[in-house]
């Protein structure tokens, strides 16, 4: 019978307040995980996909609207623009390169991107399987969108006018898409594209537009710019929101407020969740406590018995300790569990993965701060333990 | 052997004692009668180490017990003396045999359950070993108590007021199971009481 067994035996004879200390404490520790995940999911992801992005230019609307829409295509895009008119603003020594993007299509809520091989390039993706695009209306796949729809090299399918999945009227018939390639998974937004050039999506609404009746230029939705030095980023934006009809939206800008209206969300649900270990760990203490006053004979005999004061107080210690680790290890389990239902959640609304469910550096913390928390609140009562007087106990009948 | 001398011990200056000398040879048997209020309760906690005197000594097999202080008088009773208390505490979470066994445990002697398993049988206790000490009645209670208080083999067994609640046949049952005990191990036995009763079973008493 070692103390820790007896500690384990103590919490084990009163299910009731132990459940409840346990319950409050894991409830806690599985907040604070899934709050530090989340955050880091949604910081990663952000700042990952803007990779060299430096300046997007795109119609006229919001800004923040312009860079979710062309950097993560988790929005409608603003609108477009003439190709001609972005050509001509962006003829300037301070611009190192610009991607062009052209939306069009969909296929099965998986958005279609006309662009150029440059955009691969940005995000370094590589072709697992087949070969790059040679000729219009061939497609090169994200790794999700394979995987989801089920798609593999030489599959051919319809696109869908817009985002709407649903919509069988709009299909463009007469116009057959070719899987080429598909790519490596990489993490990144372009797992869930299916990629063209410009030229098809170009193709496929002209002739939109010839039925109607009407020649138009062509256009770009959003051209993704990168310069040479800092001074294109001082200069060009201010140029094509003052002199041009069309937009300039600098993603690291519009990402920072971004995250920094999630983090104020995320800081309150972080809150929220210490406070929830606070009031748990509150709890360990008044049961701890609560229990003494029926417990007191208990030590003072394990006092006469020959158990040091200093047995006594580890016996407590032992006690809230138990309730902590064992409340971090469900909690964080509770938290993947949660992470993963979330992440099922968000890959059917947003297409986006939850990807490093592991155990990140703050949860060591975590781990640590809620063991130091329960010892915290074992102490008093450790400290009673200590100092109680077996003479006087054990009188007192 | 137990021997006490010039014994002093107040709680205040009206609530005093100066207790009478004795001398107990080893394997003999004392019993040290007294009223309430007589400083029964106050003699066992000095004799088992539970207070310190203001003055006098007690001696335990030649060891003079009271100039020693903190864990090391802890240490000497858990592994010399075996207390026996009127109202039996055990620890509630764990069963009979794991009770008797963290005695043995916290005297740094090496728990050995098979002799644990033969006290008990001994005692009636042997189905009981596993028991729950919410579930035991107050008579089984008491034997475990005793299995208790003599598992680490002590020199000196002291033992509070254990027939004051029990009717004549038990009373004389009782003591004759703990002089059986302490014979077993060659203990010291002394019984504090009010319980007139035993005088017929003791040839040695004081009267406080």
């Amino acid at each position: 019978m070692n103390l820790l067994r007896v500690s384990w035996r103590n919490l084990r004879h009163k299910p009731f307040s132990t459940s409840v200390s346990v319950l409050l404490m894991t409830l806690g520790i599985a907040m604070v995980s899934l709050v530090i995940h989340l955050g880091r999911q949604i910081e990663d992801q952000f700042l990952k996909n803007i990779a060299g992005v430096d300046m997007v230019v795109g119609a006229k609307g919001s800004p923040t609207q312009l860079i979710l829409s062309s950097i993560y295509h988790i929005d409608a895009p603003t609108g477009n623009i003439s190709k001609r008119e972005v050509e001509q603003v962006l003829k300037n020594p301070m611009v190192e390169s610009m991607i062009p993007l052209a939306y069009g299509d969909s296929y099965k809520g998986y958005r279609i991107l006309g662009t150029t091989p440059a955009y691969l390039e940005l995000y370094q993706g590589s072709l697992e399987e087949g070969r790059s695009i040679k000729a219009d209306l061939e497609v090169v796949i994200g790794a999700t969108v394979a995987e989801r729809l089920g798609l593999q090299v030489g599959s051919h399918f319809h696109g869908t006018h817009g985002m709407n999945e649903e919509d069988t009227e709009h299909q463009h018939e007469s116009h057959a898409y070719q899987v080429v390639g598909v790519l490596e998974r990489s993490g990144l937004v372009i797992d869930q594209l299916i990629i063209s050039n410009i030229e098809s999506v170009w193709e496929i609404h002209n002739e939109h537009q010839h039925e109607e009746g009407e020649e138009k230029e062509p256009e770009y939705t959003a051209v993704l710019v990168s310069f040479k030095n800092p001074m294109g980023m001082m200069m060009v934006p201010r140029l094509v929101n003052e002199k041009t009809t069309l937009q300039a939206a600098l993603p690291s800008i519009e990402v920072n407020a971004l995250i920094h209206q999630l983090g104020f969300g995320i800081s309150t649900l972080r809150l929220l969740a210490i406070l929830i270990i606070v009031i748990s760990s509150i709890s360990v203490f008044l049961s701890l406590l609560s229990k003494l006053k029926e417990r007191k004979y208990e030590l003072a005999l394990m006092r006469s018995l020959g158990a040091h004061p200093l047995q006594l107080c580890l016996l407590l210690l032992y006690e809230g300790l138990l309730i902590a680790l064992v409340s971090a290890i469900a909690g964080l389990i509770t938290s993947r569990v949660l992470l993963l239902i979330i992440s099922g959640y968000i890959d059917n609304n947003f297409h986006y993965t939850i990807q490093n469910v592991g155990l990140v550096s703050e949860e060591y913390w975590l781990f640590g701060t809620s063991l130091l928390i329960a010892l915290v609140a074992s102490m008093v009562p450790a400290i009673i333990a200590f100092r109680i007087d077996i003479s006087k106990t054990l009188a007192e009948d | 052997m137990l021997k006490t001398s010039d014994l002093k011990f107040s709680y205040t200056p009206e609530k005093s004692f100066h207790f009478p000398d004795f001398q107990v040879e080893s394997g003999d048997h004392l019993l040290v009668l007294g009223k309430s209020g007589t400083g029964k309760t106050t003699l066992l906690h000095l004799l088992a180490g539970f207070l310190s005197p203001d003055s006098g000594k007690i001696w335990v097999d030649k060891t003079d017990f009271s100039s020693q202080s903190g864990f090391s008088k802890d240490q000497f009773r858990a592994r010399n003396i075996g207390v026996i208390f009127q109202v039996h505490h055990f620890v509630a979470s764990l069963n009979v045999m794991q009770n008797i066994m963290l005695a043995q445990k916290l005297a740094h002697d090496k728990p050995d359950s098979h002799e644990v398993m033969k006290m008990l049988t001994r005692l009636g206790l042997k189905g009981r070993a596993r028991a729950r000490i919410s579930e035991m009645s107050q008579g089984e209670l008491q034997r475990a108590s005793i299995i208790r208080g003599l598992v680490n083999k002590p020199v000196l067994v002291l033992a509070d007021e254990p027939t004051s609640s029990l009717d004549d046949d038990n009373c004389a049952e009782v003591v004759k199971l703990l002089e059986e005990q302490t014979a077993r191990v060659g203990a010291t036995l002394l019984v504090v009481t009010h319980d007139q009763r035993l005088k017929d079973f003791f040839t040695n008493s004081i009267e406080l």
